[in-house]
C-alpha cells in the first residue's frame, strides 16, 4: 500500500501546462471557415463527378468486354481471305522490269 | 445562446448534427480543456496536444453523424476515444521517428532546491511514462487523471475490465521500477 501512496503522490504532481487561453475559440473558428470551404469543395465535386469516369476498374473492365465484342463481331464479317492477304505481297510490277 | 448552455453534452450533440454552430461553439468551450489534458498526458507537448483538440473537434463537426445518438453512451466518453485515438497515431509517429517533441517543465514557485528535485522528479516521470507501451499509458491518464471509472475507461479502449485493470497494474510496475533505477523512488518503495 505504501508503494503505491508513494508512486501515486509523484503521478499527482505530474505537471501539466494550461492551454492557450484563444484555444476553444480557435476551434470554433476553424469549423466555420471550413464550412465556408466545403460548399466550393463540394461544386467542384458535382463538377467533377460529370467528368470523371464513375468507377473507372469497371468502366475500363466493361470498355474491354465490349470491345472485344465488337471486335469479334468485326471478324465474323469480315475476314480477309488468304489471297486478299497475300494481294497485298503481291504488287503488279507490269513490263518494266 | 443561454438557453443552448443549458443543454448537456448529448443534446447539444444533436444540434450539432442539424449544422449548428452555436451548440458546436458551446461544446467545445465546455470540453476542450479537459480532452486537451488527455492528449497532453498522452503526447507531453503543448502545441500536439493543443492541435489533437482542434482535429478531433473538426472531426466531429465535418462528421456529426458519426456520433449514434439515442445510444447509452455519454458523449465524453465517446468523445475520448477519438482523442485517444489520434494521441496515440502521433505517440506512434514519434517513436517511429524517434523524435519525441522536447518539452520544458515548468518552474514552481518555491526554493530553488526544491524547484530542482521537482524538476528531476518530473523529467523522470515523463521519460518513465514515454517508455511504457501506449495502451499501459493510455489506461493510466484515463483512470488516474481523468477519473474515469474502470467500465468507461475499458470502453473507450474497447476492451475487457479486467484487461484494464491487467494492463494499470503493469503500467504502475513500470513506472515505479523506472523511478527506482533513477534514483526517484527508494529502494523500500518497489513492489
Amino acid at each position: 500500500m505504501n508503494d503505491d501512496t508513494n508512486l501515486n503522490k509523484i503521478l499527482l504532481r505530474r505537471a501539466m501546462p494550461a492551454p492557450s487561453s484563444n484555444l476553444a475559440s480557435r476551434i470554433a473558428t476553424a469549423a466555420k471557415d471550413g464550412q465556408k470551404g466545403s460548399l466550393i469543395d463540394l461544386i467542384i465535386q458535382e463538377v467533377m463527378g460529370m467528368i470523371i469516369l464513375p468507377r473507372p476498374a469497371y468502366a475500363l473492365a466493361a470498355c474491354l468486354v465490349f470491345g472485344l465484342i465488337i471486335g469479334l463481331q468485326v471478324s465474323a464479317d469480315t475476314t480477309v481471305t488468304t489471297q486478299e492477304w497475300f494481294s497485298f505481297a503481291d504488287i503488279e510490277e507490269g513490263d518494266w522490269l | 445562446m443561454k438557453a443552448l448552455e443549458k443543454l448537456n453534452d448529448e443534446s447539444l450533440m444533436e444540434r450539432i448534427k442539424q449544422r449548428d454552430h452555436r451548440a458546436f461553439s458551446i461544446l467545445v468551450q465546455r470540453r476542450s480543456d479537459m480532452f486537451y489534458g488527455a492528449a497532453y498526458r498522452m503526447v507531453m507537448n503543448v502545441q500536439e496536444a493543443e492541435d489533437i483538440v482542434q482535429e478531433a473537434f473538426l472531426k466531429l463537426w465535418d462528421k456529426p453523424k458519426i456520433w449514434k445518438s439515442g445510444g447509452k453512451a455519454k458523449f465524453t466518453t465517446w468523445f475520448y476515444r477519438i482523442v485517444m485515438n489520434i494521441s496515440l497515431d502521433k505517440l506512434r509517429q514519434y517513436k517511429k521517428t524517434n523524435s519525441y517533441p522536447v518539452e520544458e517543465i515548468e518552474s514552481h514557485n518555491i526554493s530553488q532546491e526544491k524547484a530542482m528535485q521537482l524538476d528531476q522528479e518530473q523529467q523522470a516521470l515523463n521519460k518513465a511514462l514515454k517508455q511504457l507501451p501506449e495502451k499501459q499509458l493510455m489506461a493510466l491518464n484515463l483512470c488516474f487523471y481523468e477519473e474515469v471509472s474502470n467500465q468507461e475507461a475499458a470502453s473507450v479502449m474497447g476492451i475487457s475490465v479486467k484487461a484494464l485493470e491487467s494492463l494499470l497494474m503493469r503500467a504502475k510496475s513500470g513506472v515505479k521500477n523506472y523511478l527506482h533505477r533513477e534514483g526517484v523512488l527508494d529502494e523500500g518503495e518497489v513492489a
